[in-house]
């Protein structure tokens, strides 16, 4: 039962670094100029976004499908970091 | 390894993968959810649909009635674990199709890999994302090096160092 809640530790602890590490390389990499010129929905979705690396999400704020959110994603360099 | 399940995510960055036809050396066949599918919009994700469905290396399955109790109990899992990534549901009517299944789940969401990894209840279901479908082609016979550039370029995808780490991209 402790190895058990050790693993699940270390598993979350491990994730919330890589968390932090993706969330950074989003900010770096992102077209901002583009960012700041898109209507403040638009604008809206790509920062969370950025923030949080949430398709899913972002593409509901942009009122928009993953699929077409990804185009826009594109446009604004903003990687997707696995 | 023959059949495998996709979600929208690995459908929409693969149409875009120059590469994406290596993808057979592996499969020879890929599920989707029909409700997932009503995500894909863009010209070259459907472009590379339409084509993979006709040739039935991409089927649609249909969402049965049974997989509601399951995606319910998923929602459990991740609304009771909060360091868990959000999961939605076109995601997770891949990840009950997969498990139905018995075979691997492609995709790039991460929470998916998570819930598998953190749950001993849904550890058999297997989720590779791009990362782990380009080395098991590189396993083939390719190299994963000009892969993985030509991935990341025509994508935009971005692999941490401790994933690249892990498949011997960079030294330990």
């Amino acid at each position: 039962m402790a190895s058990e809640e050790r693993r699940v530790e270390e598993l979350l602890q491990k994730w919330e670094e890589e968390v932090r590490a993706a969330r950074e390389i989003r900010r770096r990499e992102a077209d901002w100029d583009f960012i700041r010129r898109q209507p403040p929905r638009l604008r809206a979705a790509l920062e969370l976004y950025v923030e949080t690396g949430d398709l899913h999400l972002a593409a509901r704020i942009a009122g928009m499908t993953v699929d077409e959110f990804n185009e826009l994603r594109l446009k604004a360099k903003i990687p997707v970091v696995l | 390894m023959e059949v495998a399940v996709i979600d929208t995510c690995f459908l929409i960055n693969w149409a875009r993968f120059s590469g994406r036809g290596k993808l057979k050396l592996l499969f020879s066949r890929l599920f989707m959810p029909e409700l997932t599918f009503s995500e894909v919009r863009s010209e070259t994700a459907l472009m590379v649909a339409s084509k993979w469905l006709s040739e039935r290396f991409l089927v649609l399955a249909p969402t049965l009635p049974t997989d509601e109790d399951e995606v319910e109990e998923i929602l459990r899992f991740v609304a009771s674990h909060p360091q868990l990534p959000a999961i939605d549901p076109p995601e997770l009517y891949a990840f009950v199709l997969a498990r139905r299944l018995g075979v691997p789940f492609l995709t790039d969401n991460k929470a998916p890999k998570r819930v598998s990894q953190l749950s001993t209840q849904y550890s058999s279901v297997l989720v590779l994302d791009s990362l782990d479908v380009l080395k098991m082609i590189a396993d083939r016979g390719e190299e994963l090096g000009t892969l993985v550039e030509s991935f990341m370029k025509e994508t935009g995808f971005r692999f941490s160092r401790a994933r690249l780490r892990e498949v011997g991209l960079l030294g330990l």
